[in-house]
């Protein structure tokens, strides 16, 4: 009986030697590639990164520079094609201004209906490419904007919005552009006056899927825009004038859509997921190549008393 | 509807008073003889007539229509000496025959473990276990038994680590198990990190263990149903024990109230959570306890009332504002009356409600958000056994319950959703149960009594099982079953978590069907040698409706989940070699596990190839026990990370330029499930010293969990990087006094 314990026992530690393990698999370099493309402008930027090896990946530090650099960058439509450049820009973000790295093709319209390839090619990563479409341009037709000229008008302001084709989803922003008096100087400032004010503080309009190209009308709440106004001069010491109302209508493609809403959790709505999807319109590759335009319209401020 | 039923009453209820007109029965209960406990699963035996029976959860039996002469009538159980009585049986009156069995004295007794005790459950039933008290309280464990850790050297189940006594049977998700405590259903049996399951073996009086087609009467589960009933209380005397271990405090109580009365409480508290930092890394504080306190109440005959209330409670509490805190509770209640209302119908109800709630207070985590969730069941269920001349059994029932529950979640947007829904389930039942020599049958229908009223699948609403036992060369069975079985509870977790502290029991969205399994069971059980027992059994699991994630989801309009489908199978073969001094066993299950949605196949996360259990008791002396456990696993699937990049949300478009956002790390994860971790394999040493006086009775000893150190991978934080390993070599002591 000792011996066959023996036995087993030894058998036992022999196997007990652990193995090493990894959780990562081959990995295999990847393209990613950004670029959210504007019918509003012939300036067109792509950022290209690559994928990082997991084994290099230090959770404690940002992830190394993978700028793309010397890629062969082409978009080609019809019988044209426009070849992007490698260069240095520098952008507003959220940390303040930073320059990145990016190519840029300065004379690319995008435009409806018009259908595009991009594909991108860079030593020692697979081909990358995708196809977009020029979306077309969406509008706002004013039903009531009373408000902005005439302190005692009741109703609430509203436009009939139409939304261009191939339009996945779009954004509203309403904005106030004012002016605040310092040492002398006008300093231009923009507020986005938000859709409601509530106990649990103020809610802004969201990126919403689009519903076909049929006129939409969109409210804005004159109790809102009154209490927007307030708060803009709710410092007592401030000397405010008002410049204009500014309405600018985002409208994004489908593939952006679809992107922002599987990175961004499934907005607008409840989901029960708890893991952590991905989407990507690259073939070969990660990230997003989309299409936005943007329809932009003012109104004259008057300022309240 | 209701006036079918009740002519089906009345038709039953004439035929039995018909039939028993000529005939005279025995019947009686069969009971501890030192603490009153009755003794379920006992076997009845009328020497010469080749007649048998076993006692039922109650220790009730009944042999009807014995032709009038006198009769040797045995009763025998697994740690007890049987009993034989002469027995005259004349005249119309049934005759009571009661045992009282006499534990069997350890000093002279076999060593017996799991795999020993048969029951006509297990004859009958292809993938049945019954244990009973000392069975568990003889399987090595960590620290302290456990009723649920325990279940997982049975073949075709398995655990999803060492620190969860979680478990996976023949391929079924977590939440497909159906675990009953006293009547009460329990929707989460486990304590922190689940090294602890809210059982207490020792206030265990016997778990049915169900892995699979299991009989009309359990229903609204995929996988396994685990039955468990508590014991009654001493009716003697004051007794009870206490134990104290590395992990935690226990003290169990019981006595007589008078005559036929006893009662039990018994409570286990949390002592050293610091023990914890052996194996987890940085765990927060765990307190944790349950309670269990029950009165019960015989007549003079065979009724019998009993409550059982029972309370557990977790808190992980962390004093790190940026780790979340979790919350659980379980409370439950139970009033259970059973009799002989007719000479053979044995009536059984019980009324039963369960709470389980739970929270996560995210503070001020970067990750986690908060939650709340909870369930509520109340309902009834009647049992109607009614015994025939010859040995076989028919069964009826019916179980009505309400079940309500909330599910309260923050979104990233800071936004508190809040889900919540009620519904009523009823369910009936018959089942038809043969007792001839060579064949054993089991058949019943298990009908969804709602789905049946709304005219919707007729297999999911009226669900045939069927259970064929047929016993050659004397001591083989040839067993063959089939089941079909629905589930519309399912829990909310991500399958890809290891150890996931907070679980929501929703109901499968309105727009999914129910999950539905069926289940194929051939196996054949016998003995090769007089001291070696053997059992091999196939399996297969058709999933044909699955609730899974839609992988497809890009909108908040799409539904979180579709229906897919999958299928698992397998083969579990169990040798027992049971000698005097030494009980050995060996488990090993080959199974497959895949799921499928949208034509895309994937194994389950807890997809397992091979499963090995080696077990082993050898009584050293008199006092002196030596025990060692072995489990050998293969690799769980899970899913490579194959690379990183920086994702850009675009969360801000159309207000801040995307472009130069910088993103953050975003993990590529590979084929779905494609890997398998390293194997897993850990043995566990127990030595344990027997003290047995007059006065006092009890052990102590050592466990020595990991014996030689294996690394298993509990889990891997891909986003950390850091890896954490399951429980590493562990030496505990532990001491329990009965007196």
């Amino acid at each position: 009986m000792k011996a066959f314990l023996f036995c087993i026992l030894s058998a036992l530690l022999v196997t007990g030697c652990n193995e090493s393990f990894s959780p990562n698999g081959t990995y295999e370099r990847r393209l990613v590639v950004y670029s959210v493309f504007s019918a509003n402008t012939d300036t067109q930027y792509i950022r290209i990164t690559s994928t990082v090896d997991p084994e290099t990946y230090n959770p404690n530090v940002s992830l190394p520079s993978t700028v793309i650099t010397g890629a062969t960058v082409v978009v080609t439509s019809d019988t044209l094609s426009y070849t992007f450049h490698d260069t240095i820009i520098t952008v507003q973000t959220s940390a303040g201004m930073q320059q990145i790295r990016t190519y840029v093709h300065y004379q690319l319209p995008v435009k409806t209906d018009h259908s595009y390839r991009l594909a991108v090619q860079a030593a020692g990563y697979p081909e990358v490419n995708t196809t977009f479409a020029g979306i077309g341009n969406g509008y706002l037709l004013q039903v009531n904007t009373d408000p902005f000229l005439n302190s005692l008008a009741k109703d609430d302001i509203s436009f009939d919005m139409y939304l261009g084709k191939n339009v996945g989803s779009y954004l509203l922003l309403f904005n106030l552009d004012y002016e605040l008096l310092r040492n002398g100087n006008w300093i231009r400032k923009t507020f986005e006056v938000p859709t409601a004010y509530t106990a649990n503080g103020k809610y802004f309009p969201s990126v919403t899927p689009a519903a076909g190209t049929d006129a939409i009308r969109k409210t804005f709440s004159l109790q809102t825009y009154k209490q927007a106004i307030d708060e803009i001069r709710s410092n007592p010491l401030d000397t405010v004038r008002f410049v204009q109302a500014v309405f600018k209508l985002y409208q994004f493609d489908n593939a952006l859509y679809t992107y922002f809403s599987v990175a961004n959790n499934y907005p607008g709505g409840a989901t029960l997921r708890l893991d952590e999807p991905d989407y990507s319109n690259v073939s070969g590759g990660y990230g997003v190549v989309g299409v936005t335009n943007m329809y932009t319209r003012q109104f004259a401020v008057l300022p309240y008393p | 509807m209701n006036r079918t039923a009740i002519l089906f009453v009345l038709a039953v209820l004439l035929f039995v008073q018909l039939s028993i007109a000529q005939k005279t029965d025995i019947r009686g209960v069969v009971e501890d003889s030192t603490s009153g406990e009755k003794i379920p699963f006992a076997t009845i035996t009328v020497i010469g007539a080749n007649r048998g029976v076993g006692t039922n959860s109650n220790g009730f039996y009944l042999i009807g229509g014995l032709s009038w002469g006198t009769y040797e009538i045995t009763a025998s159980s697994i740690g007890y000496i049987s009993k034989v009585v002469k027995v005259r049986v004349l005249g119309k009156n049934p005759v009571s025959v009661d045992f009282q069995l006499l534990p069997r004295p350890v000093e002279v007794g076999e060593v017996v473990v799991i795999g020993g005790r048969k029951s006509e459950l297990s004859e009958i039933n292809t993938s049945t276990h019954v244990l009973g008290q000392q069975e568990l309280q003889r399987i090595p464990a960590a620290a302290q038994g456990d009723l649920l850790r325990s279940l997982q050297i049975l073949p075709g189940i398995v655990s999803s680590s060492d620190v969860t006594s979680k478990f996976y049977v023949r391929g079924g998700a977590g939440d497909q198990n159906l675990i009953l405590f006293d009547g009460m259903k329990i929707y989460n049996p486990y304590h922190a990190f689940g090294i602890y399951s809210i059982f207490d073996p020792d206030i265990v009086r016997t778990a049915e263990v169900y892995t699979g087609s299991f009989p009309a009467g359990y229903g609204g589960r995929l996988s396994s149903v685990v039955n468990v009933q508590s014991q009654d209380g001493n009716t003697s005397g004051v007794h009870g024990n206490a134990n104290i271990n590395f992990i935690s405090g226990k003290v169990m109580l019981e006595g007589p109230i008078s005559g036929r009365n006893s009662w039990l409480i018994s409570g286990r508290k949390s002592l050293f959570s610091d023990t914890f930092n052996k194996f987890l890394r940085n765990p927060p504080p765990i307190s944790f306890y349950d309670l269990i306190a029950k009165a019960n109440f015989g007549t003079e005959d065979y009724g019998k009332y009993s409550g059982t209330l029972f309370m557990s409670n977790d808190d992980v509490v962390s004093s790190d504002a940026a780790e979340p805190d979790h919350r659980w509770n379980t409370n439950a209640f139970s009033f259970k009356v059973s009799d002989l209302i007719q000479d053979r119908v044995y009536f059984e109800t019980v009324l039963y409600s369960s709470n389980f709630s739970i929270t996560r207070d995210a503070k001020q985590s970067s990750i986690a958000r908060s939650a709340e969730s909870s369930i509520n069941d109340f309902g009834i269920r009647t049992d109607l056994t009614i015994y025939t001349e010859s040995s076989d059994l028919l069964f009826v029932g019916f179980d009505v319950s309400g079940i309500s529950y909330k599910y309260n979640f923050e979104l990233p947007s800071n936004v508190t959703m809040k889900l919540d829904d009620a519904a009523a389930e009823i369910s009936a039942w018959f089942r038809y149960q043969l007792n001839s020599d060579k064949l054993k049958s089991d058949i019943g229908v298990h009908s969804d009594i709602l789905s049946l009223l709304s005219g919707k699948d007729m297999t999911s609403s009226l669900q045939p099982r069927v259970n064929l036992s047929y016993r050659f060369f004397d001591e083989w069975r040839f067993k063959l079953s089939f089941g079909i079985f629905t589930q519309k509870l399912i829990t909310i977790s991500n399958e890809d978590d290891v150890i996931s502290l907070f679980e929501a029991w929703i109901y499968i969205p309105s727009q999914n069907v129910p999950e539905k399994a069926i289940h194929y069971t051939a196996g054949i059980d016998g003995n090769l040698f007089a001291e070696l027992s053997s059992s091999i059994q196939a399996y297969y699991k058709d999933f044909t409706s699955l609730v899974l994630y839609n992988k497809n989801k890009q909108f908040a309009w799409d539904p979180d989940y579709v229906n897919g489908t999958g299928q698992s199978y397998g083969v579990e073969t169990l040798l027992r070699y049971k000698y005097d001094f030494m009980d050995l066993y060996l488990s090993y299950t080959i199974g497959w596990t895949s799921v499928s949605i949208n034509d895309f196949t994937y194994a389950p996360r807890y997809d397992r190839r091979h499963s090995v259990n080696l077990l082993n008791i050898t009584r050293l002396s008199d006092n002196f026990d030596i025990s060692f456990r072995w489990e050998y696993g293969t690799g769980y699937a899970y899913s490579q990370t194959i690379g990183i990049y920086n994702r850009m949300t675009f969360s801000d478009i159309g207000r801040n330029t995307s472009i130069g956002e910088p993103g953050s790390p975003y993990t590529i994860l590979g084929e779905k499930n494609a890997a398998r971790l390293p194997a897993y394999h850990r043995l566990d040493l127990t030595l344990t010293y027997n003290v047995r006086t007059d006065f006092l009775n009890g052990n102590c000893g050592i466990n020595i969990v990991n014996v030689y150190n294996n690394k298993n991978i509990l889990y891997y934080d891909r986003k950390t990087l850091q890896s954490i390993s399951m429980l590493p070599f562990l030496p505990t002591a532990f001491l329990k006094v009965e007196f």
